[in-house]
């Protein structure tokens, strides 16, 4: 059954690949217009310093409120009997608990996404939507094959029982099944 | 001894009754004052003309945050700790019917990018020597991501996980500086981030201040550990 999926957020060259491979996987990537399955939002805010907060409130409205407005426009697009969806790619830096070095403090708006994705795993999860996070090390030089292999693949579900259901849960994961605290 | 204390957001609420329990205790407050019509600071002054010190100031623009450095400046050659306490509440709604976005942007910038603004300024006032180095935080049980139960709003608690985010690199920055840091999260009082005082809420400001004063001045076991505490003293995880 081919999926029809809305590429949102960053347009970096990860995204560029994630589309091809996409493509090449037979996923029909569409602009918004048609009804959908999955949609695929990529944070990965431009680099910024301590003392840069125009910078930091310029990727705030860009990944922050942009990640909002971008599911607002599209909600109406997921129907009953689609997959619902909703993949996020972000750092693995974004997790306030894996923090180590104080650099690229673009990470502070990468970590108010988090709790942006965990209100929205809140309200829409018990609507049927399924939700993936997956922690990107480097979007430069990072596999896409990883992240593509976890958005589309179900998670155990078990209606009877939310407490064996890892679709009931939301956690950040990174290419090797390993999970982040937030 | 006494210390010098600067309170960001000092005009009501929490940030009024640590300024009151501060001056109490013989030190010298340097209250950031964001509300020029709200009389109770001027009030205060009154009764501690030599140790309370108003200085006019909006944390989530970087002008009036170097302005007021320059005024403590005038006055004090050190900081000795800083409570980053002025915050702003809000809400964008549900998501299938978001309204008024763009008070999500001030939000982020006073909650979130007000913190760091204020450390970054006065780094120079606090790097003395013989200076306690302290740098002291109000978040909100609403930046915890783990435990995050809200369905809507969105942009109060993504400023408060900014706020957390910010501290951490802070934390990262500074600790081998010598700073020593305080995340509190004050429980949920009947404060005025409305705009009006608040009727609902557990606990009024005064008792959440007396919290958070104690754990503000002492020393802790572990000063290379950074927690959110609350009012309870109970940990709250990211």
């Amino acid at each position: 059954m081919k999926r029809n999926i809305i590429l949102a957020g960053k347009k970096n060259r990860y995204m560029k690949r994630v589309e091809t491979m996409l493509k090449k996987e037979g996923y029909n990537i569409i602009s918004g217009a048609e009804e959908t399955d999955i949609l695929i939002f990529c944070i990965d805010p431009d680099e910024c310093s301590k003392n840069d907060y125009s910078g930091l409130l310029h990727n705030y409205q860009l990944y922050g409120l942009g990640l909002l407005c971008t599911i607002n426009t599209y909600l109406p697009l997921f129907k009953e009997n689609s997959l619902k969806r909703l993949c996020f790619l972000t750092t693995l830096h974004s997790s306030i608990n894996h923090v180590s070095e104080a650099d690229h403090w673009e990470r502070i708006v990468a970590a108010s996404c988090n709790m942006a994705i965990r209100i929205l795993f809140n309200r829409l999860n018990k609507e049927g939507f399924t939700f993936r996070v997956f922690g990107v090390n480097d979007f430069a030089k990072d596999s896409v094959s990883y992240a593509i292999e976890y958005f589309m693949q179900d998670r155990s579900f078990e209606v009877e029982s939310d407490l064996h259901s890892d679709e009931r849960r939301l956690v950040i994961r990174d290419k090797y099944e390993h999970e982040y605290a937030w | 001894m006494n210390q010098m204390i600067f309170i960001t957001g000092a005009d009501r609420g929490l940030g009024l009754a640590l300024t009151k329990d501060f001056l109490d205790r013989g030190d010298i407050v340097f209250a950031g004052q964001f509300m020029e019509d709200w009389n109770e600071l001027a009030e205060l002054k009154l009764l501690h003309q030599e140790h309370l010190f108003l200085i006019p100031l909006d944390v989530s623009d970087p002008e009036s945050v170097m302005a007021a450095y320059h005024l403590v400046e005038e006055k004090t050659d050190k900081i000795d700790i800083l409570i980053n306490n002025a915050g702003i509440s809000g809400s964008i709604g549900d998501i299938t019917c978001l309204e008024n976005i763009e008070r999500g942007m001030q939000i982020f910038q006073t909650n979130c990018l007000g913190p760091l603004c204020m450390v970054n300024t006065f780094l120079p006032l606090m790097m003395k020597e013989n200076t306690t180095k302290r740098l002291c935080f109000i978040s909100s049980e609403a930046g915890s991501i783990s435990v995050c139960h809200r369905e809507d709003g969105f942009v109060y608690p993504m400023s408060k996980a900014g706020l957390n985010m910010v501290v951490k690199l802070l934390f990262a920055d500074l600790r081998e500086q010598g700073f020593t840091f305080r995340l509190y999260n004050p429980g949920w009082m009947r404060s005025y981030m409305s705009g009006k005082k608040s009727v609902v809420g557990k606990i009024e400001p005064e008792e959440s201040s007396k919290v958070a004063i104690d754990y503000f001045t002492k020393t802790l076991k572990h000063e290379d550990v950074l927690k959110m505490l609350d009012n309870n003293n109970m940990v709250w995880p990211f």
